[in-house]
């Protein structure tokens, strides 16, 4: 219990997962498991373009998300997804967290 | 664990409300458009192999023989399953989360309204066939009762997580579909009815996407 804890606390200390927006972002780009408009997701967050943008590019630093230019049914879209690496650490985030409850 | 972590989970929680309650949504609106399509895929087929046919007679082909026809159907239906296979993964996905704490626990009332609508859906069968309709296949309409029925608790599982709320049209859907799946083999009508609700159900959807309600 105590391991898990402090493992958790570890991970959310990482400079990519220390602010909730982005760990939200990045655990419900796990749901989704596909790829999702940079436009929609400030619709939903309700949050400036440049900071989401700035909480994506850190994303994306880490290795956590692709954050592109793509094609989508309405047009050339910016498009988010979630990487492999992105994938395997939200995972872990969960396994704790169920492991907690 | 400090307050800080404490925040840093309840934003993080907000934030996966906020973007899984709209794409779930999403899912759903493209999975009723996508199904309401269907039985006018099937009208379609069944038009096009009646054009042909006098074509097919003059070559001696037979394309659309009874049992080809069948497979046609088949592979439109599982053209349509593939592509709700996504919607669907998501939202079990989801429903599974550990980062869930306000689970939607009154499964009970959706079981005692689908029962009843199913049991009512039985019961219609001998009132039908006692105001003279001649069908008398219930080898057939009671796995389609069962069979819709089971296309509705699955649907349920959009609601399991408590993201989304289910919404009139989301009852009109399946409700409808219960009813009127099994009787659309008596009456052909009621393919385009469930069709036309379903639609309806996904436009509803869609815009309560664009519209953030």
């Amino acid at each position: 219990m105590v391991d898990e804890v402090d493992e958790l606390i570890r991970m959310l200390k990482d400079e990519a997962l220390s602010s909730g927006v982005r760990l939200g972002i990045l655990i419900a780009l796990y749901y989704i498991d596909g790829y999702v408009t940079f436009a929609d997701l400030q619709r939903d967050l309700d949050i400036p373009k440049s900071s989401l943008h700035q909480h994506l590019s850190m994303l994306q630093e880490n290795g956590l998300v692709e954050f592109k230019r793509g094609i989508t049914p309405l047009g050339v879209r910016t498009v988010v997804k979630i990487t492999n690496k992105g994938k395997g650490i939200v995972s872990r985030y969960l396994e704790l967290v169920r492991a907690l409850r | 664990m400090s307050s800080d972590v404490h925040e840093l989970l309840r934003v993080s929680n907000v934030t996966v409300r906020r973007v899984l309650s709209r794409e779930l949504r999403k899912a759903m609106g493209l999975y009723y458009l996508l199904w309401g399509t269907y039985p006018i895929a099937i009208a379609a087929l069944y038009t096009i192999s009646y054009e042909f046919s006098v074509i097919e007679s003059v070559l001696s082909l037979r394309v659309f023989s009874l049992p080809m026809m069948f497979i046609i159907m088949m592979a439109i239906a599982m053209i349509y399953a593939f592509l709700s296979r996504r919607f669907f993964s998501m939202a079990y996905r989801v429903s599974r989360s550990p980062i869930i704490v306000n689970r939607r626990g009154r499964y009970w009332l959706r079981w005692v309204i689908t029962s009843i609508i199913m049991v009512t859906t039985i019961a219609v069968y001998p009132i039908l066939v006692g105001l003279g309709n001649v069908y008398n296949a219930y080898i057939e309409y009671i796995p389609a009762v069962v069979y819709a029925t089971l296309v509705a608790f699955t649907n349920a599982t959009f609601f399991k997580s408590g993201f989304i709320r289910a919404r009139y049209y989301d009852y009109l859907a399946n409700a409808s579909f219960i009813i009127l799946f099994p009787l659309s083999l008596i009456y052909y009508f009621g393919y385009y009815i469930l069709s036309l609700i379903w639609i309806y159900a996904g436009a509803r959807s869609l815009l309560e996407v664009i519209s953030g309600g």
